[in-house]
């Protein structure tokens, strides 16, 4: 395609945005523009499109610039806090990381006494009634498995997971 | 305390970006009151959906103020804010409800036009309402807005070169258009 040009379509460009033509306008460059037909093609856009800008300038409804103004405001403070929290949610998913670990390594490090807890369990599930006095007497009757040290662990673990797990979903 | 520093780190960050904010308040309702009816008409001409350009222009409005850094001067400021704006409406074509920019059925917009019916007496809405969007955005930003190809390039991210042979073509078609609607409306000396 070849891209025809015309030496004369600035100057009427200017005219047009100056607002000149036609009545500011050189007769021989008008005279020109009746016969160019880049010159006529343009002053015919550029009075449409001027046309039709100021039309849709009359037809813009416009917010107060004050709202727009807070809102933006908003919008970053709330992106400077997201930026800024970032460290402390990772601070939090590490406290995660670290409650599993060390629920895994409780596990494995009792991994051989599997088989006595599962008798403990299904004992005390197989019971007449839960008696504190009577898990006191198992607890004794286990060597090697500390049920005070084993407990508190759990529910510490439990409680701490959970807070872990809040915060974490809280963000 | 993790927490002191944070609650630390926290106040000097919401201090420096008040402290760092590119525009006042003040002189963005100047520039607010001066370029705000040229953004509605460029995105309600180019969209063909007077509600949408309220969002659109609203949102470009809440980017450009939310920028660490605005470039410097009215001139620059309000191009960079037809770039936000022309992105805007890029990623409205791109969401998945509606079709890609290109793929567009130029006659639904003149189907669904409601800025072109409420300017039928204009002779410009129905031609532009047969153009593709791209060529309605190159044209209203060289012939309404008078932006060089230089800058139209920089708005649309449009190469240079492209935007010479893209425009040859769109304003050829438009006026085809123009003449073919109003015969008896060409040039008159």
């Amino acid at each position: 395609m070849t891209l025809r040009h015309c030496a004369h379509e600035k100057e009427v460009m200017a005219l047009l945005r100056s607002g000149g033509w036609p009545a500011a306008c050189d007769p021989d460059l008008r005279e020109h523009v009746e016969g160019c037909s880049l010159c006529a093609q343009t002053v015919l856009l550029k009075s449409s499109f001027a046309d039709a800008l100021a039309h849709a300038k009359d037809e813009a409804r416009l917010q107060a610039p004050g709202v727009l103004w807070w809102r933006a405001q908003l919008r970053r403070r709330n992106a400077a806090v997201q930026r800024v929290n970032r460290p402390l949610a990772g601070a939090q998913w590490f406290a995660l990381l670290i409650n599993l670990l060390a629920a895994v390594a409780l596990l494995a490090s009792q991994w051989r006494h599997l088989d006595r807890m599962t008798a403990w369990f299904s004992g005390i599930a197989n019971g007449p009634v839960f008696h504190p006095a009577t898990l006191w007497a198992m607890m004794a009757q286990l060597p090697g498995w500390n049920l005070m040290i084993l407990i508190p662990f759990i529910v510490a673990f439990v409680v701490l997971g959970g807070i872990t797990v809040y915060l974490a979903s809280e963000r | 305390m993790i927490w002191d520093y944070s609650i630390a780190r926290l106040e000097t960050g919401v201090a420096a970006l008040y402290a760092a904010q590119p525009m006042d308040s003040d002189a963005f309702a100047a520039f607010y009151q001066r370029s705000a009816r040229s953004l509605w008409a460029y995105l309600a001409r180019v969209c063909g959906n007077p509600a949408l350009a309220d969002d659109l222009m609203q949102e470009a409005y809440l980017r450009f103020l939310g920028a660490s850094h605005l470039p410097d001067g009215e001139v620059a400021c309000r191009r960079y804010l037809f770039r936000i704006a022309t992105n805007l409406l890029h990623d409205h074509w791109r969401r998945p409800h509606t079709a890609s920019i290109d793929e567009l059925p130029e006659m639904l917009f003149a189907a669904k036009d409601g800025s072109a019916a409420s300017d039928a007496h204009v002779m410009l809405g129905p031609a532009l309402a047969q153009m593709r969007p791209r060529d309605r955005q190159l044209l209203w930003l060289a012939y309404a807005e008078d932006y060089t190809h230089n800058e139209i390039a920089e708005i649309t991210g449009l190469k240079s070169t492209s935007i010479r042979l893209l425009l040859f073509r769109a304003r050829r078609k438009v006026a085809r258009l123009l003449r073919n609607e109003h015969p008896a409306e060409r040039v008159q000396a």
